[in-house]
């Protein structure tokens, strides 16, 4: 297993976020948390993503356990084995496109601008490289923001509703990005609503109010 | 590419490609940088102005014999040798005066002659004959009224005569007279021709002046003076210790600074230097706030870039690093500008206040660097402190 939540349960005052929540994900897997508002799924995103610590259980990821990281640890776990997609893309207004993938790589190691104009290519943007993000649509930011994501080739994509703020055509761009992927071997979890993505995902996990309500397999077995 | 290339990019973009409150902060530098350059500046230079200035009371130092019962005089070579050791941006002007008595030919002898000569010698037409040299005295003295012409053109011939307003009185002595005087002790005789009547309201009034080697002539005294007064640009300690080096220097001299122009010159200094600090500590102060109170509003304004920087990988280190940097770059740019900006300023108060340029110090520009960009760091320590402490998680919450 490339990931594994062992129990693990998240707890805000008197309101559990998450409650004794087991899951793996295996290398080259892919991943969809799907539910409802409330029902933890980016609770648990964080704890994966490293952004949050679980108030009890496990969580781990290539082998390292994450709740006995610090901060510091942790910051280092993310930058080196996890590639973040967003929802609302995040990218920097004032920085152009190839700049914010440079700036991951910054953050990681070293900035290398070729390899972030390839990183580009690689999602059909080379000629988008020097616009900013106020020049580009909905689509084309979000492409930025999964070449963003893979620059420094991490070992898990955690995506946060990558099609949330899109049309269908840019929908499409997008799922056919993630089905690249998937098929290159990268392993995706990637929380959502949209039951497109689920069905395309190897695994859907339901969540509903902090509990594992039903996994489901791509082949309908539950 | 570089660490460091990368972080100047992004300093750079995020300098000029966004606008920002960071235009507020900018504009807080270059406001305190300008008048602290304007006025460091001129700090630097109201020694002198000042100086100069107050120059216009008369002479501050005086050379006398240092044994005047062996050698009553000293020698005009080694008055001519002290102005050269004196800086020529110090030394306002120099002037020797060589006093004796003299006796006026009857021709003009008809007035009262009482008080004009004070060391009774039992005559009635002696009176105080002065050697000098005109050209120097509007340098030493600007403060002598003179009527008929200026010190300088009366100067210009050689038997010209300047005649204190009392003698001129009490003898009926009007420009365009001559007089003949006649040395009491050698009996050598001179004409000279009335030039001007001089009021200072001191002893100069009655007294004559004249061409120091025509008085030299007369009194058979070539190439002395009986004292010499220089103007000297500092205040007492400066003179105290000039005085001491012409003494070693120059064994048949004694140097004296007038203690009480040099004195008074000194305080006024002081209080003037230290209203110009205070008004520099006041206005770096504001500075401080606003440039503070800017960067935390940024701080607060830039959390969601900070965040996801944070879930990018960036270290709480590397985000103060970059915070902090930002604002030094902004303080060295804003000081720089500043600094250009206080020249024009430093003039302005220079002509404003002393009527004259104020002279432009190259260190005044890495103080004025130094200080602004200092400054701006240490403004931007706790909002870059609380731009660190940013969850990085608020990324994912959509905040």
């Amino acid at each position: 297993m490339l990931l594994e939540i062992k129990e693990v349960s998240k707890i805000y005052g008197n309101v559990w976020a998450l409650k004794d929540v087991t899951l793996g994900v295996g290398p080259g897997e892919w991943l969809s948390i799907m539910g409802p508002s409330g029902s933890g799924k980016t609770t648990l995103l964080n704890i994966i993503g490293c952004l949050d610590k679980p108030s009890r259980g496990s969580v781990i990821l290539d082998g390292a356990d994450l709740s006995s990281l610090n901060s510091k640890q942790l910051t280092e776990v993310r930058r080196d084995k996890i590639g973040l997609v967003f929802q609302q893309f995040h990218l920097i207004p004032h920085l152009t496109a190839v700049e914010n993938i440079m700036v991951a790589q910054y953050y990681h190691s070293m900035s290398d601008k070729r390899q972030a104009l390839g990183a580009l290519a690689r999602v059909g943007l080379a000629d988008r490289a020097d616009h900013f993000p106020s020049q580009l649509s909905g689509g084309e930011q979000q492409r930025v923001c999964v070449a963003r994501a893979l620059i420094n080739y991490p070992r898990l994509i955690l995506a946060d509703e990558p099609t949330g703020n899109l049309d269908e055509a840019n929908e499409e761009l997008i799922l056919g990005l993630f089905r690249e992927l998937h098929a290159e071997g990268h392993t995706l979890v990637v929380v959502t609503h949209d039951p497109d993505i689920g069905r395309l995902s190897d695994r859907q996990v339901s969540l509903e109010h902090g509990f594992i309500r039903c996994v489901q397999a791509r082949s309908g077995e539950v | 590419m570089s660490r460091y290339w990368m972080l100047a990019l992004m300093l750079t973009a995020s300098l000029t490609r966004r606008k920002s409150r960071v235009a507020i902060a900018f504009a807080a530098i270059v406001i305190g940088a300008t008048i602290t350059s304007g006025l460091v500046n001129v700090y630097y230079d109201i020694g002198q102005k000042m100086s100069r200035e107050l120059r216009t009371y008369g002479a501050n130092l005086v050379l006398t014999p240092s044994s005047p019962e062996q050698q009553p005089y000293v020698r005009l070579d080694d008055i001519s040798s002290v102005a050269a050791r004196v800086d020529d941006v110090r030394l306002v002007g120099y002037v020797p005066y060589l006093f004796g008595i003299a006796e006026l030919q009857p021709a003009q002898a008809e007035g009262d002659f009482s008080y004009l000569y004070r060391v009774a010698r039992g005559h009635k037409r002696e009176l105080v004959v002065v050697g000098t040299r005109f050209d120097q005295i509007e340098k030493v003295s600007p403060y002598w009224k003179i009527t008929g012409g200026t010190a300088a053109t009366i100067g210009q011939e050689k038997d010209s005569a300047l005649v204190g307003e009392i003698v001129a009185t009490r003898l009926n002595i009007a420009p365009g007279d001559r007089l003949t005087l006649t040395a009491v002790d050698s009996a050598r005789t001179i004409e000279v021709l009335v030039g001007g009547i001089l009021t200072t309201g001191s002893d100069e009034d009655t007294q004559i002046f004249v061409d120091l080697d025509l008085a030299g002539d007369l009194l058979g005294k070539q190439r002395v003076a009986s004292v010499a007064y220089f103007s000297v640009v500092g205040g007492l300690r400066d003179l105290e210790s000039l005085a001491n080096d012409l003494m070693t220097e120059f064994p048949d001299i004694t140097a004296s600074p007038i203690t009480r122009i040099s004195k008074s010159e000194g305080q006024v200094l002081d209080k003037i230097m230290s209203l110009v600090f205070l008004a520099v500590a006041l206005i770096l102060l504001l500075t401080l706030l606003c440039v503070a109170i800017t960067m935390s509003n940024v701080a607060i304004e830039r959390r969601r870039e900070i965040g996801l920087k944070k879930a990018l990988g960036a270290r709480d280190r590397a985000i103060m690093l970059e915070f902090l940097a930002e604002s030094s770059a902004l303080g060295l740019a804003g000081g720089l500008l500043g600094w250009a900006l206080g020249l024009p300023f430093a003039q302005a108060v220079g002509q404003s206040i002393f009527q004259s340029a104020v002279s432009i110090r190259p260190e005044v520009l890495p103080l004025v660097l130094f200080l602004s960009g200092f400054l701006a760091a240490l403004a931007s320590f706790l909002p870059a402190r609380a731009a660190a402490r940013v969850d990085p998680a608020t990324i994912l919450k959509g905040e």
